[in-house]
């Protein structure tokens, strides 16, 4: 065995020299091949003196950039799948990376974005130190069923070494700090709370005790939020590090007692949290108060997730809304929905590889809110892609006018409809199967911005 | 038209929800109960035009056995005298003699002879075209569990491509008296515009429906899309 295990080692750490040279992906094919011949690949791997997980429904390839910024910043080598590619395949290849030819390792630490649905598989062979568990939501039908399964199949794979970082206003996968050690970071009650809930989801809303509708004291998005049960005295977790308040560019955090401010990153709540769980993370570790902030100072959200752009004085913003993640989704359009200025949204989020031989199931879209983008402001919606007239259903159920909508089965095409008048930005909101599909698109419109606008002058 | 939503805050995945705000829109004055999990289904004490449940967890299955137990046999009398009800997804597996979950027997409320079988290991996801009087009926469903006993006589889609309700069965759901039963999960009444304008004329109500010639268009479109040559398992 051990022969296998360096053979699929050598050949991996060849294989991913050779495609880094080729400039081909090399983020899961050489962990494909170590896998395929030594199936406990990841268990033999030497281990790092610091190896941190990061799994949950959403943020985790945000707060996986997050973490592994923080420690290259200051001036750790790390091995990392930073790029999202977080089941078994992508660990392995991250893995062959932190070692040398002689099973060494050559690395400070390790940071791996972990599939929740993977953990089976992967949690007892990483024994990660650390594990940051973002959220659950519910998520993919086809792959991850419902919240309740994923948290049991996670509660049941991290290993009882292993000390969680977990979300104190998530009501279903902190109740993984139950049966592990956890410290949990979360937000307390905000001005910018909401004021009841307004989505059409809730994964949890009654007491996992008596049945009884919980009385959320904050609300943030969907379930997450404080919460308790006036039946049975039911509460949601304390937070160990608590979000007191948002300032323009810095977050008061609550620590033991004790206030400490610290720089913001993001701009939305759910990047917030994202970087709470950072700073959880870090604090735990020994960074100090001043080490952590300035090295937050340092951070910016990964532009795969976030990019900002501008051509003839319009602003063209690319976001992510995970498609099949209603959630993701809701998250989305909650904050380009609350922009104010003029906008049109460019709409691309139905799966790219469902539309090759299958089709998608659209379920997930009337769980997600569109209603959030039925507002003055959004002056015309363009969704592309082979679903386009399930999405129009869907915005003529939240009222919006269905002469502000333009349709295309083709993503790039669809930007031949955009109407540019009174219009201040223009966001792209994408799947991570059509990010690729983004650049098209993007170039695609710059040029309809120039065309129009050498058309008007 | 009355309707009402049982358990809303469990019975909730994939969409379901949806089929009810569709017919909000398409009836005019109508009114949505919510029941929660602590409350007394209120069809048992007054007339509602359509009971109205989604798909679930394995725990809330049986949940929602264990709260409707002490009202098994008003049930049972409900579905006798012609009530409507509309089951989507695992929801009517509890009507069911029997769930076995993981080996698990879980004693259902016997109001239909079948019995499902949920393995937790294998989840099954599969588009479905079927016809319902003569109109075709697409949908989705994704499940851990199958449902055995003979459905020949009463049941609710024949299917022409996609699985039934099980591997080896062709007939998919259950229609007994008014009780439609499903494994079809979501936006099953949005999706098929032509079973939405049966099941209103059945209830008494006007055909008509809300946004009917987008839906159409989109119903169309998926029938031809899924009566080509595509991948309907995986």
């Amino acid at each position: 065995m051990k022969i296998r295990f360096y053979l699929a080692l050598w050949i991996s750490k060849f294989s991913r020299i050779s495609l880094k040279l080729l400039k081909r992906n090399a983020s899961h094919f050489p962990g494909v091949i170590a896998l395929k011949i030594c199936p406990d690949f990841i268990k033999r791997i030497d281990r790092a003196k610091l190896i941190i997980g990061i799994t949950g429904t959403n943020g985790k390839t945000t707060t996986t950039n997050m973490i592994a910024d923080f420690l290259e910043i200051n001036g750790s080598k790390i091995a990392t799948n930073r790029l999202g590619a977080n089941i078994d395949t992508g660990v392995a290849t991250a893995l062959a990376s932190s070692v040398t030819i002689f099973n060494k390792s050559k690395k400070d630490a390790v940071v791996l974005e972990l599939d929740e649905r993977f953990s089976r598989r992967l949690l007892p062979d990483v024994v990660p130190h650390y594990l940051v568990v973002t959220n659950l939501f519910r998520d993919s039908i086809k792959r991850n069923a419902h919240p309740e399964f994923i948290f049991n199949i996670l509660r049941d794979a991290i290993p009882s070494s292993t000390k969680c970082i977990l979300n104190a206003n998530d009501l279903c996968s902190s109740r993984i700090g139950d049966t592990h050690e956890s410290v949990y970071y979360g937000m307390g009650k905000l001005e910018e709370d909401k004021k009841q809930n307004e989505n059409l989801i809730m994964d949890y809303s009654i007491c996992p005790n008596c049945d009884t509708p919980l009385t959320f004291d904050s609300l943030k998005y969907h379930h997450i939020g404080i919460c308790h049960c006036e039946n049975c005295g039911f509460e949601s977790k304390k937070a160990d590090l608590l979000l007191k308040e948002i300032k323009e560019d810095k977050i008061v955090v609550d620590i033991k007692g004790e206030e400490y401010t610290f720089p913001k990153v993001g701009q939305t709540v759910f990047n917030l949290y994202n970087e709470l769980a950072t700073i959880a993370l870090f604090k735990e570790i020994q960074f100090s108060h001043e080490k952590m902030c300035e090295t937050l100072k340092k951070q910016k959200v990964v532009n795969t997730r976030l990019d900002k752009d501008s051509k003839n004085g319009i602003k063209i913003v690319q976001m992510m809304a995970k498609g099949q993640n209603s959630v993701s989704c809701s998250r989305t359009f909650d904050y380009v929905g609350s922009t104010k200025e003029n906008k049109a949204i460019l709409i691309m989020i139905d799966d790219y590889f469902e539309r090759q031989d299958s089709s998608e199931f659209i379920g997930w879209i009337h769980d997600a809110d569109f209603e959030y983008l039925n507002k003055e402001s959004v002056k015309q919606i363009l969704v592309a892609g082979p679903r386009y007239l399930d999405y129009k259903v869907r915005f003529l159920m939240t009222g919006f006018p269905k002469e502000k909508m333009e349709y295309g089965a083709e993503e790039v095409e669809v930007v031949d409809k955009i109407n540019l008048k009174d219009i201040e930005t223009v966001y792209i909101l994408y799947d991570t199967s059509t990010y690729h599909l983004v650049d098209s698109v993007k170039k695609k419109l710059i040029s309809v911005i120039e065309k129009r606008k050498s058309y008007e002058n | 038209m009355k309707i009402e939503m049982l358990y809303p805050e469990i019975c909730c995945l994939y969409g379901d929800k949806a089929n009810v705000r569709y017919l909000k829109d398409c009836v005019l004055n109508s009114e949505v109960i919510e029941t929660g999990l602590n409350e007394k289904p209120h069809f048992l004490d007054e007339k509602i035009s359509l009971v109205y449940m989604g798909s679930t967890s394995e725990e809330g299955q049986k949940k929602i056995i264990q709260k409707l137990m002490p009202y098994k046999e008003e049930i049972k009398k409900c579905v006798e005298e012609g009530m409507f009800f509309l089951f989507t997804g695992n929801a009517f597996e509890v009507f069911f003699e029997e769930i076995e979950i993981e080996k698990e027997k879980i004693e259902g409320l016997n109001i239909f002879p079948f019995k499902a079988i949920c393995d937790l290991n294998k989840r099954h996801n599969s588009l479905y075209l079927g016809k319902f009087q003569e109109k075709k009926v697409v949908g989705y469903t994704s499940r851990f569990s199958h449902t055995y006993g003979d459905n020949k006589e009463n049941f609710l889609f024949e299917t022409i491509k996609g699985t039934g309700l099980n591997h080896e069965n062709s007939f998919e759901g259950i229609r007994i008296h008014n009780f439609f039963g499903t494994y079809l999960l979501g936006p099953l009444l949005i999706q098929n515009p032509y079973f939405t304008k049966y099941l209103l004329k059945e209830m008494g109500m006007e055909d008509s429906i809300a946004f009917e010639d987008d839906v159409i268009e989109a119903y169309l479109d998926r029938v031809q899309e899924f009566e080509k040559d595509i991948c309907f398992e995986d």
